[in-house]
């Protein structure tokens, strides 16, 4: 993949990984258009194994459809999108992207309302997926003892044999985070994970965040600026479905570019 | 396999009572005369034993609506299959007994002129054959339909439309006598089944058992599915589609297994059904009969499978005493017990043990 970050490195728009480093998930030259409006525009986008990436940008920016493609859900029209190095996200479906090692979680919280806790965990239990299997297969022991391990992390332990139907907003949040850590991914992607949280809620979710990455590699896509402050780390703006800048906070934030776009001062 | 019903005392309840119920009308049906005041008549008998096989159909359509969230409009069609395929048995069977006397042609293809009896009736007169067919058939017909609706992602209302317009477009072609199933007439005038009169009392209770032990088994099969991690996946699907296949779950071919089971069950159902009642002819393809089959498990309660079972046999022993008492006026009778179950029963009857009313 040498070849590859040699050509990065002469794009100007393009944010060039780190030297050396293998990027986990490598999006490139990515275009998609739906009826004539370019949602995404010659889109670059690398991210290295095992970082904390926040992903922010006016409405429209782009950020959802970004997610989409990465997980199978939208095809672009051109470009190169890998993951792992070697596998190629445009050839899999939403089930193939995920098995890949991608999880997602949505914009608003979707859980499985009519199933415990405990329910939604072991769905989300990494293993044997096909219908056979599940119709067979119990849970094995390291199942289980996943499932109580996230279910620690989420804060839910006490709760798992509640319907889901009956948590909280932010409860709601936190088992799906919870139902994506059961996947074992190695890329997690984020969308808007503090939306309706209250402000406790918050910090406990940016400190689960900045737990997971390292372990995992996390995307968070975020509007709230206060919260992406608060996780400290490289942020990529996207406008008009384009990188339009990529780096810390404060660098970010003293961008004449950003500042004209997004930040509105 | 009994140990499915371990967290579902609703199940437990319907199935002891089958049981008894088995063992018990058979018994009064066979040890007391007619005259006798225990003695159950063979004609409650066979009208219960066809019932269950309603009760059958409704548990199949539990299974995909309850579980999975398809409103099948179509059921009608795997159940006039499995029906169909029994008839064709049933048919051959009557040999050189029917009215032309052709020992190798049912009398419709004598009445049309027909010299041979074409392919797909070979083979018939043998049971095996028949009994493959009465899973086959309705298996095959929902995978193909399975495979073309489910992985083009069409759900909601025009998945039920599909369905619909799927046991019409049948009805239609069963209707012609070109198609060779005995055109508007069906198949009827059966005399043997398994080398037994079909309208003998013995037999009508052998198929009022076989069709109280097919629901009986068919709950347990239904249950081992929908407690297993495979029924997780299908509620899952069923609430949020898009959350179970980015967790990694292939959503059609969990959606195919399911309609492929219940067509089947359903099939199953038609079979039991058609040496009970005498009959198979394209009616029972109406759209009209699926919607029905829909309303049993409305009034019964969805997504418990015993729910269904007790809304079939609720409804139908209600219509079968209404059209008695009230001949004209037992679709008004239906619609109005539809419009106040949903209105004051979301749940069916099913809800009332539940004590899930006011949810």
């Amino acid at each position: 993949m040498s070849t590859s970050t040699g050509i990065l490195t002469n794009k100007e728009t393009s944010v060039t990984p780190y030297a050396g480093v293998e990027p986990i998930l490598f999006m490139e030259d990515v275009n998609v258009s739906f009826d004539g409006f370019k949602a995404i525009s010659d889109l670059n986008f690398y991210v290295n194994e095992g970082e904390l990436r926040c992903v922010i940008g006016p409405n429209g920016a782009g950020k959802t459809t970004m997610m989409d493609i990465i997980t199978g859900k939208t095809r672009p029209d051109s470009g190169k999108v890998r993951f792992g190095g070697n596998i190629d996200l445009l050839k899999l479906n939403e089930p193939q992207v995920a098995q890949a090692g991608i999880g997602r979680k949505f914009q608003k919280p979707t859980v499985f309302e009519a199933l415990t806790v405990f329910e939604n965990l072991e769905l989300a239990a990494a293993g044997d997926r096909s219908p056979l299997a599940t119709f067979r297969n119990h849970l094995n022991n390291e199942q289980r003892t996943a499932v109580d391990e996230v279910g620690v992390i989420i804060g839910l332990h006490n709760q798992l044999h509640i319907a889901a139907k009956i948590l909280s907003h932010g409860q709601k949040q936190w088992l799906e985070i919870g139902m994506l850590l059961m996947q074992k991914p190695r890329l997690l992607l984020v969308d808007e994970p503090v939306a309706g949280m209250t402000h406790q809620e918050m910090d406990r979710t940016a400190e689960l965040l900045i737990d997971l990455a390292g372990k995992h590699t996390v995307v968070v896509v975020e509007h709230d600026m206060d919260f992406v402050r608060s996780l400290n780390t490289r942020v990529t703006v996207l406008h008009q479905g384009t990188v339009l800048a990529e780096g810390s906070m404060e660098s970010i934030q003293n961008d004449r570019e950003v500042i004209k776009v997004y930040l509105g001062e | 396999m009994l140990s499915v019903l371990r967290n579902d005392r609703g199940g437990q309840l319907i199935l002891s009572v089958l049981l008894v119920l088995t063992i018990v009308l058979p018994y009064l049906n066979l040890a007391f005369p007619e005259s006798h005041p225990w003695h159950f008549s063979t004609y409650q008998l066979n009208l219960f034993g066809k019932y269950l096989c309603y009760a059958l159909l409704a548990m199949s359509v539990d299974l995909v609506w309850g579980y999975m969230g398809f409103l099948t409009l179509g059921h009608g069609a795997y159940f006039g299959l499995g029906g169909y395929a029994m008839g064709m048995y049933l048919m051959r069977q009557v040999g050189d007994r029917g009215v032309y006397g052709n020992p190798d042609l049912p009398d419709f293809m004598v009445f049309l002129n027909w010299q041979e009896l074409p392919w797909y009736w070979m083979g018939f007169n043998w049971f095996p054959v028949a009994l493959i067919a009465v899973f086959l058939v309705p298996g095959v017909l929902a995978f193909l339909f399975g495979w073309f609706a489910f992985r083009s992602r069409v759900n909601g209302v025009y998945l039920s439309i599909i369905s619909q317009a799927m046991t019409y477009a049948l009805m239609l072609a069963f209707f012609r006598n070109e198609f060779g199933f005995g055109g508007n007439n069906g198949l009827t005038d059966f005399k043997d089944i398994l080398g037994f009169p079909v309208n003998a009392q013995h037999t009508r209770v052998a198929l009022f058992v076989a069709s109280a032990l097919s629901v009986i088994f068919a709950y347990l099969l239904c249950r081992s599915i929908v407690s297993s991690r495979a029924g997780r996946v299908v509620v899952a699907i069923r609430d949020a589609e898009s959350r179970t296949r980015f967790l990694g779950y292939q959503v059609e071919n969990y959606q195919l297994m399911m309609l492929v089971v219940s067509a089947m069950l359903a099939g199953v159902a038609g079979a039991l059904y058609v040496p009970q009642v005498g009959i198979i002819n394209p009616g029972e393809f109406s759209p009209l009969n699926s919607i029905e089959i829909v309303i049993w498990v409305a009034i019964g309660g969805r997504a418990t499978l015993y729910g269904a079972v007790v809304g079939a046999l609720l409804v139908n022993f209600a219509k079968s005493w209404f059209t008695a008492a009230f001949p004209e006026y037992w679709l008004f009778a239906l619609g109005a017990l539809f419009v106040l179950t949903t209105l004051w029963l979301p749940y069916g009857v099913a809800g009332l043990r539940r004590g899930r009313i006011t949810a």
